[in-house]
């Protein structure tokens, strides 16, 4: 019991001094490792994890997470439109996650969705899980690491499937007004019907 | 000891708002939203060289792009670190709040095979859709990216198939 | 009136509240069901759906990272 207060009192300088030590080696890594100190201490508080925004919405009809979701789509999605804008006026890379759309990102979103059901959480939630001291979680990140080397060998095959499209920036083909305002109509509108569907009752698919 | 006690539970929304602003720094920082399998790939890739793989041959590794990702992924990897921080603002959190507690993997083998098979289907998905739901739901949307939306859509199809066969399993 | 218990330690979401909503149904009236679980999505979970469902229940954290949630019907 003591010995855990004592490694509670000594986590954030230990935290801290290893800020510092990357810091000489990289500022931009010490950098990413304190936001992902941040980011893992808001979502451990807030109980978050994605996989139950979409999983427990259908098995309990309980949409608390997946409107969090929605904020935080909508939010981010607000602020990355600044961010690029400005890149594209001054000629610079878009920034961003921009993939192809195939038939590999279809069967990998429904291996994916359909694999984080008996997983117990999604990749994100492993890290969260494994912090909480979760040591079945290791046994869901070896899966993954395995699952990773895998679908990297198979993907060509996958992506030799007729149907491959090149990403598609939605404001290069719709605009910015259209795109954000579509944006945040469907935020909007799925927060409703989940909110909805939540008070429809102990319901789930 | 006096207890270390902050204020313990966030709501939901509290968390939504925090990935929004870590994401943005991340942006304006790194160029790029948090992302956890891409670096994952690597990481695995590097350990599979060590058991004499040799995933740099491999047609995902050809990509100009995926080449030079592998053969810089080293200890110092932005999106290790990134990924390291959060398992330890997890601990540390956990630690403040006096709620850290190991929990060992239990007995039946049962629960660790769905733990690993469910790590196989979605380490498997996600190469094939280019990243998990980091990347892609909360990066590639945000990104207002195409590939984004259709794989939430496909995902939440996903889940719903794993509901159905979970339900027997339990 | 008596007290069951439900021991979910070690069980990881979603069986928390899969399995306490089936004990919770089964109950007679007037009695009480203790779920012990140790992971804490579930413990928000759990007590969530006991304030939907408008049951009473009482929150402990028993030891580090182990709660008890003692759900009136």
């Amino acid at each position: 019991m003591n010995r855990k207060r004592i490694v509670a009192l000594l986590a954030p300088p230990a935290a801290a001094a290893i800020a510092f030590g990357l810091f000489h080696a990289s500022p931009k890594v010490a950098l990413l490792w304190l936001l992902g100190l941040a980011l893992g201490f808001g979502l451990h508080r807030s109980r978050f994890c994605v996989a139950a925004a979409f999983r427990d919405a259908i098995l309990f009809g309980d949409t608390g997470l997946t409107r969090a979701v929605l904020l935080a789509l909508a939010l981010s999605s607000a602020s990355f439109a600044i961010i690029q804008q400005k890149a594209l006026v001054s000629g610079a890379p878009l920034p961003g996650n921009l993939y192809p759309i195939s038939a590999a990102t279809v069967a990998g979103a429904l291996l994916f969705g359909a694999g984080l059901v008996p997983a117990g959480g999604c990749a994100c939630s492993t890290l969260l899980r494994l912090g909480e001291g979760h040591a079945l979680y290791l046994w869901v990140l070896a899966g993954i690491v395995a699952g990773s080397l895998a679908g990297a060998y198979h993907f060509p095959w996958w992506e030799s499937l007729a149907g491959r499209m090149a990403p598609v920036h939605l404001p290069a083909v719709i605009g910015w007004p259209a795109t954000l305002a579509g944006e945040m109509v469907l935020f909007g509108g799925l927060a409703f019907l989940a909110v909805w569907w939540e008070r429809r009752g102990a319901n789930e698919l | 000891m006096p207890p270390l006690r902050l204020p313990r539970e966030w709501p939901y929304w509290a968390g939504g708002i925090t990935i929004a602003l870590v994401n943005t720094v991340l942006m304006l920082a790194d160029g790029k939203p948090w992302g956890i399998t891409s670096m994952l790939t690597n990481a695995s890739a590097r350990v599979a060289e060590l058991v004499g793989m040799r995933p740099s041959t491999w047609g995902y590794f050809q990509s100009p792009h995926r080449e030079q990702a592998l053969s810089d992924f080293g200890w110092l990897d932005g999106s290790l670190w990134l990924n390291l921080g959060i398992v330890g603002g997890v601990l540390v959190s956990g630690l403040l709040s006096r709620e850290f507690h190991i929990r060992k993997a239990p007995r039946p083998w049962r629960k660790v095979a769905l733990a690993v098979g469910g790590g196989l289907l979605m380490g498997y998905g996600a190469r094939l859709a280019h990243g998990c739901n980091a990347g892609i739901l909360l990066g590639a949307i945000p990104s207002h990216s195409l590939q984004g939306w259709v794989f939430a859509l496909v995902t939440f199809l996903g889940v719903l198939l794993g509901v159905r066969f979970f339900r027997r399993v339990l | 009136m008596t007290t069951h218990t439900l021991d979910l330690l070690g069980e990881v979401c979603p069986v928390p509240l899969l399995r306490t909503k089936a004990a919770v149904t089964a109950l007679p009236a007037g009695q009480a069901l203790a779920v012990e679980t140790d992971f804490a999505r579930a413990v928000r979970n759990i007590t969530q759906w006991c304030s939907r469902q408008e049951l009473p229940y009482e929150l402990t954290e028993i030891r580090d990272g182990v709660w008890q949630i003692v759900i009136q019907k």
